[in-house]
């Protein structure tokens, strides 16, 4: 939708400099909240680096799955990790370029014939909602795709007026066609907005009189392109993951009262939040009143916004900080701000004045009053994704060569920076997990009701973290809580506490499988115990030591502690690879002491001991051990 | 801070309340006010036309007279002012541009009027005095000058008979208050002012005069004079006249800053680095701007000014606003503002007063009176006394200042504060100028120039090496930096207003004062005998109380700790005291006369008859055989503390430290070293921290078996312990140090271990 031009000179250096202005706005109110990063974003990006080292749109090795639903923003962010832009910064700068397009599209919006400052000042109202809403500046360098989606929504809005009007040519069509057509690309749902545009331009072209199948080309036209794209997405997905709907949707879509009254208060909060904006959107109803050319847009512009909002109370809203769906609605409510305000702009001094300082103490106060939303202080405070980057490479180092497979409730950042094959326990992207509703679907927390443990279980994940990148002992969720309901999972797997070393120390409690690639090996006549396995007991850490070397600290405070199968009858040795002044090393089976003392002492087992040993580590008096592996190596039957 | 999301609508909250409890009469005043100004948007009757210039000339001779006596009735002379009049002291007295004699620290940012105070003091007239008389001249020269730029801008149709300007800004709490207080920014608004008159008038020279004068003035009005230059250069009429107005800066101001640069060896002024000036602080200055708005009542001008920009947007008035205001801005946001509430908005508050009434008489002129009537009514909130921030108070790290330091006599002159009556005390008990006590404080100003003592400036403002510190984290503007204990000590410094030493042995470093407490920091036998020949009770008698002294029984840590004070704080300026007392508490058991040779020795000294055997690497590139576990350690061996912990005092190299970056006291952990032969008798290491055996110790072991152990004495100043290790020598030992204290002082600092033998 564009409205009628002017020669422009000076207005291009008050668009422009209103502009920078604006921009700076956006750009200082996004770095406040640096450095928010949400924990789904590192799962697209996971995306785009496995796609950068060639291993394909997947998030882990094995089964292709379509945990993404922002193929477009994935592919924008490999490409510019192909130039070597570290990917979470490629995440940002695509963020705040495409919140800034939006930015550009919005002065598109404002009507060339408006005399060089009214349409800088005009422009500037909807800019300047735009740069001061907290969604925007939050999802701006969030690492999602909401300012994506808001620009090329914008986009197609401003040029598919040109497609409705008379003079409509291809070229028109395609510049309107192609963004709404990416829209679809960047979210699953974004095909919805061409649609609604198409509909809603249609409608309004036959309440005009306008002939049925003229109407009928003319829906068709627009509407062609969100579907080509989503037909072409379809193909894509059905050839390579052979689904016919992301997975996502599989985990979150869920039509129940439940969603719904959990999205309308969504909704209903975000539209609270935003009473600046609405209010200023609200001025908008004098040129629908008074304009028949405005009133069109407005119209288009209501539809969207309405079958917008309708769908995301349908959805049930969404569980991230600071109003993540929101954004394209803030997006077609600055059209709106900008609708109002060009009205106002050709009136007289009064109405102008009124408007202005409407619009200025509005937003001003607006902004007074978002610094109270909780929705945008959890942006604020929410860092514990970044406890992910220590511990993930510390996993990737000692976990990566042996390919361990990694099961976690955070699939973003852990498994982002490990780099290691991994289990989704929430299944966003597994598709058995997606496939495996329970009954009462749709009735828990958005995005955290499916899982299955056994299934799980039976993949043998080397590691498994429960909740946050940080670990805990008992688990929150349905693959968790059913994994630990099976008594075979405490005698399969034992609890390590790791110390990560980045900028900070991380502690993370991590379930590490006992046998297998990362748990204790056994060859005929010699058990390895690798040593962050003693790291079970209370107050032992395995820890990196100055060489880089990963084990489990010992200290006056607390032994270490480890259990392995069983032992065969004959004459064994127990060997330490250690630092620190020389361990005390006690073996057992069962209750029945087999050897006690320092490293190399020998010891017998009469008759098999099948109840499994148990290996205990103490450092002696005040000193600390750095025990890396402990070895039992029979000497003789 | 608090974040900007929460400070805002406090600010924003604060300013209603302060709003709401305005008395009646400052309604009332406000009202006159408006009034006054509502009358000035009409033109003089035209019957009366020959009185106007009369009646003009009258009503600002008003105008300015009552402002005056407003301002007056507010004189104060904040400390930061006592700095600048120290420094033109020491200039007549020939000691150069310096503060502290030998010492050359730019530590102010008025060159030009610390010249004028010099001047003062030459011509034998108490600079507080002359900062008075100058603040409220050049008060009354804004005043003057903003009907002046009003007169440039009216047109002929309505030329002011009361300048609004004039009115608004004599009227104005903010801009009333800076007339005095000791400091340069009323003088530096003025020059601001007059060269843009100067050049709205043609008169490039003298604009430019003015202009570098404020620059002078303050390093910072730079942009203005940028600013103009600029707003010149984009009016083609004017351009010829930029090389008169640049001409001045060429002349004068190279040379100037050569001679500078050649005196100080500083590109920048101390102050710079004091305040941070290269790191952003856009939070604070952002709150700053919106609290100095808010406080001064500015916003109200602001529909004026704008329709004032509005009407003259090809003016050079505008031109010079719309450049320099916001760089000016941006600039005072950017380095997070200033303490004092208003402070930094002066310069630009007649700039807006200006505009605002060329904006009210446009809209009256062009038959939009009751828009300018309007617009005046709202500008009145500039007027109203608002106290944004209640007397003696901080809020949002800022104050109003002025409370702080009220002038209660002019003369002789006297200020209210605790620091004019402890200088007194000084004065009384030591005398003034070099030879007295070195004094570290925060308020350097008025103790520094009344005593003339040699001094150190806790924030570092006037001192090289606190405002080189790294910044810790960000707190008041110009008070983020503080010299640690540690420094006070290598500065030899006597007395403070701050704790250098653990409160255990406040009796022993406690002075009697008034208002402000007064700690000594060492215990200078000279300076001590001077004070006690003044008042026997001024000092505590330490060397009485070291004749008592005798070993708290069963507490070995803090008979360490109290060796370790004693030392610092008195045998390190009276060493011939040392000997006896330890000879004493030899005799008395509770020395072991083996390892006595390291007491009797300063802690840097190897004791006669004894080598280093060798010395734990601490500063080892390689920490591979180290073993550490918590977060406490991570940093492993380091060579300074984190910018959030004092410096350490008598480090020598790297040392272990267990407070972080990341968690501060909150780390925990431990760490062990590589082992090592003992190949000595004795073993001495140095310890700092918090005071908790049980949770923070360095701890030898030998087979696992601790046999010595420290703690620290909750100070950052090293403290060494002496370990006698004869029964274990040839063995293999670790140095093992814990932190399992999340506490205040929950954190241990271990340095230089060192074995020693006898020499053969």
């Amino acid at each position: 939708m564009r409205m009628p031009s002017l020669p422009e000179s000076p207005r291009a250096r008050w668009m422009g400099m209103t502009f920078a202005l604006c921009a700076a706005v956006l750009a200082l109110h996004a770095s406040s909240y640096l450095p928010f990063f949400a924990d789904d974003a590192f799962i697209s990006l996971r995306y785009a680096d496995r796609l950068l080292h060639g291993q394909g749109l997947t998030w882990t090795d094995g089964d292709r799955v379509e945990g993404y639903s922002n193929l477009l923003w994935i592919v924008g962010c490999t490409a510019l990790g192909a130039v070597h832009v570290d990917l979470v910064l490629a995440a940002r700068v695509l963020g705040i370029a495409t919140a800034l397009a939006a930015m550009t599209a919005l002065a598109r919006y404002v009507p060339r014939d408006l005399p060089a400052p009214r349409a800088a000042l005009v422009f500037a109202a909807g800019a300047f909602a735009w740069a001061s809403s907290g969604p925007v500046a939050v999802w701006s360098i969030g690492g999602l795709e909401q300012p994506l989606v808001a620009a090329l929504l914008l986009w197609g809005l401003v040029q598919v007026d040109a497609v409705a009007s008379e003079t409509r040519s291809w070229h028109a069509l395609l510049r309107a066609g192609i963004p709404l057509g990416m829209l679809a690309w960047t979210r699953p749902d974004g095909a919805l907005f061409g649609i609604l545009i198409a509909g809603a331009i249609g409608l309004l072209q036959w309440k005009e009189g306008a002939p049925p199948r003229s109407v009928a080309r003319l829906v068709a036209s627009i509407a062609a392109f969100p579907l080509a794209f989503a037909i072409v997405q379809l193909l894509f997905r059905l050839a390579y993951y052979g689904a016919w709907v992301p997975n996502p949707a599989l985990v979150k879509l869920s039509f129940t009262f439940e969603r719904m009254s959990e999205g309308w208060t969504y909704v209903a909060s975000s539209l609270s939040a935003h009473i600046n904006i609405v209010l200023l959107a609200a001025s908008a109803t004098f040129p629908f009143l008074h304009d028949r050319q405005a009133r069109k847009r407005i119209v288009v512009l209501f539809l969207l916004l309405a079958g917008w909002l309708g769908y995301v109370v349908v959805v049930g809203g969404d569980i991230f900080p600071a109003r993540r769906h929101f954004v394209p609605a803030i997006s077609l409510m600055c059209l709106l701000v900008i609708e109002g305000m060009v009205w106002a702009a050709r009136r007289s001094l009064p109405w102008r004045a009124v408007a202005g300082a409407m619009a200025v103490i509005t937003l001003l106060a607006g902004m007074l009053r978002q610094t109270g939303d909780r929705a945008l202080h959890r942006a604020l405070e929410e860092r514990w994704e970044w406890l992910g980057e220590p511990v993930g490479h510390l996993l990737a180092r000692h976990f990566g060569p042996a390919h361990a497979l990694l099961a976690t409730d955070t699939a973003g950042a852990l498994p982002y920076f490990s780099r290691l094959p991994a289990i989704d326990l929430l299944g966003l992207n597994d598709r058995v997990i997606a496939h495996h509703r329970p009954a009462d679907f749709g009735r828990g927390p958005l995005g955290h009701e499916l899982g299955d443990g056994f299934y799980v279980l039976s993949r043998r994940p080397d590691l498994i973290i429960f909740g946050l990148p940080t670990g805990a002992e008992r688990a929150l969720y349905r693959s968790g809580v059913q994994m630990q309901a099976d008594p075979q999972f405490f005698s399969q797997y034992a609890l390590v506490t790791f110390e990560a070393n980045g900028d900070r120390t991380v502690r993370a409690r991590v379930w590490v499988r006992r046998e297998g690639r990362t748990g204790v090996q056994t060859t005929e006549g010699l058990l390895r115990i690798p040593g962050y396995l003693l790291a079970t007991a209370p107050n032992v850490v395995a820890r990196e030591d100055g060489e880089g070397r990963l084990g489990a600290v010992v200290t006056p405070l607390g032994s270490g502690l480890a259990r392995a199968r069983e032992l065969s009858a004959g004459h064994w040795v127990v060997r330490a690879d250690f630092s620190g002044p020389t361990p005390r090393i006690a073996v057992a089976c069962s209750d029945r002491e087999l050897a006690s003392g320092p490293p190399d002492t020998e010891f017998s087992v009469w008759g098999d001991c099948m109840g499994g040993v148990t290996v205990k580590v103490s450092s002696v008096g005040a000193a600390l051990d750095h025990i890396r592996e402990i070895r039992l190596e029979r000497l003789s039957d | 801070m608090e974040t900007l999301p929460l400070v805002v609508p406090a600010i924003w909250r604060r300013s209603l309340e302060a709003y709401r409890s305005l008395g009646l009469s400052a309604w009332i005043t406000g009202a006159a006010l408006c009034s006054l100004m509502v009358l000035a948007l009409f033109p003089w009757p035209s019957r009366y036309r020959r009185y106007a210039r009369a009646a003009s000339a009258a009503a600002m001779a008003w105008v300015v007279v009552l402002s005056l006596s407003g301002a007056w009735r507010l004189s104060w002379l904040c400390d930061d002012a006592f700095i600048s009049f120290r420094y033109a002291r020491n200039l007549v007295d020939g000691h150069g541009l310096v503060f502290n004699i030998g010492e050359r620290v730019e530590g102010y940012t008025n060159f030009l009027w610390t010249i004028l105070m010099a001047a003062g003091v030459a011509a034998r007239v108490h600079p507080g005095q002359l900062a008075i008389v100058l603040g409220l001249a050049s008060f009354g020269g804004a005043l003057a000058l903003s009907w002046r730029v009003a007169m440039a801008l009216s047109t002929r149709r309505s030329p002011p008979t009361v300048s609004i300007a004039a009115v608004l800004l004599g009227g104005s709490y903010t801009f009333a208050s800076y007339a005095t207080s000791g400091l340069e920014t009323m003088l530096g608004t003025t020059l601001v002012l007059l060269s843009l008159e100067r050049a709205l008038r043609h008169r490039p020279l003298a604009a430019g005069l003015a202009g570098l004068a404020a620059v002078l003035t303050r390093p910072d009005h730079a942009i203005f004079y940028v600013g103009l230059a600029a707003a010149m250069a984009l009016e083609r009429s004017r351009r010829r006249e930029l090389v008169r107005f640049l001409a001045p800066f060429g002349l004068i101001y190279v040379p100037y800053f050569l001679a500078r640069w050649a005196w100080y060896g500083e590109l920048l002024p101390n102050t710079f680095h004091a305040k941070s000036g290269a790191e952003s602080y856009l939070g604070q200055g952002i709150v700053y701007l919106i609290a100095c708005a808010l406080g001064s009542g500015l916003f109200g001008l602001i529909p004026l000014a704008a329709a004032g920009i509005a009407h003259l947007r090809r003016h050079l008035l505008t031109r010079f606003v719309l450049l320099s205001v916001p760089i000016y801005l941006f600039y005072v946001a950017r380095i997070g503002g200033d303490f004092m509430l208003g402070r930094l908005l002066v310069p630009v508050l007649p700039l807006f007063a200006v505009l605002a009434e060329a904006g009210a008489r446009r809209l009256a002129a062009f038959r939009r009176a009751w828009l300018a009537v309007v617009g005046v009514v709202t500008a009145t909130a500039f007027v109203l006394p608002v106290r944004l921030i209640p007397a003696s108070e901080k809020m949002w790290n800022i104050a109003d200042e002025r409370t702080f330091y009220p002038v209660k006599s002019f003369s002789p002159l006297y200020v209210d504060s605790p620091f004019w009556a402890w200088a007194d005390d000084l004065i009384a008990t030591y005398g003034t100028g070099p030879d007295t006590p070195r004094i570290a404080t925060g308020c350097v100003g008025i103790v520094g120039y009344r005593t003339m003592a040699p001094m150190l400036d806790i924030f570092g403002l006037t001192d090289r090496q606190v405002a080189r510190q790294p910044l810790a984290s960000r707190g008041r503007p110009g008070h983020e930096k503080r010299a640690a204990p540690s420094l006070l000590l290598d500065r030899h410094v006597t007395i403070a207003d701050v704790d250098v030493w653990p409160a255990e042995y406040l009796p022993l470093f406690q002075l009697p004062s008034g208002r402000i407490p007064v700690r000594l920091v060492r215990w200078e036998p000279r300076f001590a005998h001077k004070a006690r020949s003044a008042n026997p009770s001024s000092i505590p008698d330490l060397p009485s109380y070291l004749l008592q002294y005798h070993a708290p029984a069963g507490d070995p840590d803090r008979f360490a700790c109290d060796l370790w004070f004693f030392e610092d704080f008195y045998f390190s300026q009276a060493p011939g005291e040392r000997l006896p007392f330890f000879d004493r508490l030899v005799n008395q058991g509770d020395v072991d006369a083996f390892v006595a040779p390291f007491y009797r020795v300063a802690m840097g000294d190897s004791p006669p008859g004894w080598v280093v055997a060798g010395r734990l690497a601490l500063d080892d590139d390689s920490h591979a055989a180290w073993i550490a576990t918590g977060s406490a350690f991570r940093a492993w061996p380091v060579l300074q503390t984190p910018a959030n912990q004092d410096a350490v005092g008598h480090a020598s190299g790297a040392f272990l430290d267990s407070y972080t970056d990341a968690e501060g006291d909150r780390a925990v952990g431990a760490i062990q070293s590589p082992p090592f032969e003992l190949r000595g008798d004795v073993v001495t290491v140095r310890v700092a921290g918090g005071n908790d055996r049980a949770r923070l110790a360095a701890m030898l072991v030998v087979d696992g078996h601790i046999i010595a152990a420290a703690t620290g004495c909750k100070s950052e100043i090293l403290s060494r312990r002496v370990w006698d290790v004869r029964p274990w020598r040839g063995m293999q030992a670790r140095l093992v140090v814990v932190d399992d204290s999340d506490n205040g002082w929950g954190h241990i600092i271990v340095n230089d271990v060192v074995q020693w033998e006898r020499a053969r």
